[in-house]
């Protein structure tokens, strides 16, 4: 190794914390802009490559199909039942609705949008989408696929282009209830360990499987589905039980998304 | 290593690690934009020039990845100075020594990263 000049290595490093110190003062959010082209090739390219991947993971999975054929026949007949349960459901929440004078949820506005970059930085996952502020979007949004998959919220907006908190991210946080089943809990990203349910006691009922919605009760909109119980670590001295969730999304494809305004 | 040789094969970097490991294989766990600034640092046997390189490169990424200014480039001056610490005191020489201060490097890049990013 060369000796390192110690006087320009000073030098340099006081030029970085000047830097830093003054693009704090005076860069604020919503200022750094991408060329439009190269958000859009880039926002085509991740979908492209993304369907391109998926093609070619059919043509791998073409074997499991007939044996996936049958489980999903046995599947439909129970999903028949379950909604018709629904449709019940449904109606007589529309009455009560209508007998205690509740008016119906308001619809929330939907932007279309496209991710086009997304890789783990020393932040958290670096996931980044194709659309900004001049297309509407707000810190806060949430982003989710057309499933209804819960995706993150959004973090930082820029001119043409915004950063997203996605769900595995330590500083993600939602409450969400196990579906069918009445134990809820704040789920929180642990990174590349997925995400965990706290505040869930020992006396709640939960198995492996269940999978977690949102429950509305904070700034996210109910019933999006946040992901599957992975395993519990049941530990009858402790309060709570240690229960590590599987992300939905991470089974799925990301190159396009719904950006639901929640301003 | 030409500079114009190293910003094209880290632009490659950055497309594989955004792009085409995410949206392929569905890979969400990529962090070899990172990996590939402390190595071009190493590579060019950590001089003065490699060191203004890579904070050029970091300074990139941090606008394209729309973090804020500092997180990578003070996190690589930080590792760079671990590194010259380090050199003070130990004789950095042969491949498996590099690789080794290499990967001290890294994670003190990483962990210096989270702290900026809080501190920010």
């Amino acid at each position: 190794m060369k000796r390192f000049p110690t006087k320009r290595g000073v030098i340099l490093f006081g030029a970085v914390i000047g830097a830093i110190f003054l693009s704090k003062s005076i860069m604020k959010n919503g200022l750094i802009s991408f060329p439009k082209p190269l958000v859009g090739f880039e926002s085509y390219l991740f979908t492209k490559v993304e369907n391109f991947g998926g093609f070619i993971g059919k043509i791998e999975n073409f074997n499991r199909l007939a044996s996936e054929n049958d489980k999903l026949k046995q599947e439909q007949s129970e999903i028949l039942s379950f909604k018709a349960k629904i449709d019940d459901l449904e109606s007589e929440n529309e009455f009560l609705r209508r007998a205690a004078g509740i008016t119906q949820k308001l619809d929330y506005s939907i932007i279309y949008a496209g991710i086009f970059n997304l890789n783990f930085a020393p932040t958290g996952y670096n996931v980044l989408l194709n659309k900004g502020i001049q297309d509407g979007i707000s810190e806060g949004d949430v982003v989710v696929t057309d499933d209804g998959i819960l995706v993150g919220k959004i973090q930082k907006v820029m001119q043409n282009f915004s950063r997203v908190l996605f769900v595995s991210d330590q500083e993600f946080k939602i409450t969400a209830k196990v579906m069918n089943s009445g134990t809820t809990g704040i789920a929180r990203g642990a990174l590349i360990e997925g995400m965990f349910l706290d505040f869930v006691v020992q006396e709640d009922e939960i198995k492996e499987r269940d999978v977690l919605i949102s429950t509305g009760n904070d700034l996210f909109p109910a019933g999006l589905v946040v992901g599957s119980i992975d395993h519990i670590e049941d530990n009858a001295t402790q309060m709570f039980k240690k229960v590590h969730i599987r992300p939905a999304v991470k089974d799925i494809q990301l190159g396009r998304v719904l950006v639901i305004k929640m301003k | 290593m030409k500079i114009w040789l190293t910003v094209v094969l880290f632009l490659v970097t950055m497309l594989l690690d955004g792009i085409i490991f995410p949206a392929l294989f569905g890979f969400k766990e990529s962090f070899l934009t990172v990996i590939f600034i402390v190595a071009m640092f190493l590579y060019q046997k950590a001089d003065f020039q490699s060191l203004v390189l890579g904070v050029a490169l970091s300074g990139l990424a941090e606008f394209y990845w729309g973090l804020k200014f500092g997180t990578l480039v003070g996190s690589l001056l930080a590792s760079a100075g671990a590194f010259f610490l380090l050199n003070k005191f130990f004789n950095i020489r042969g491949r498996a020594m590099t690789t080794l201060f290499g990967i001290i490097m890294f994670i003190v890049f990483w962990e210096t990263s989270i702290l900026i990013n809080k501190i920010l």
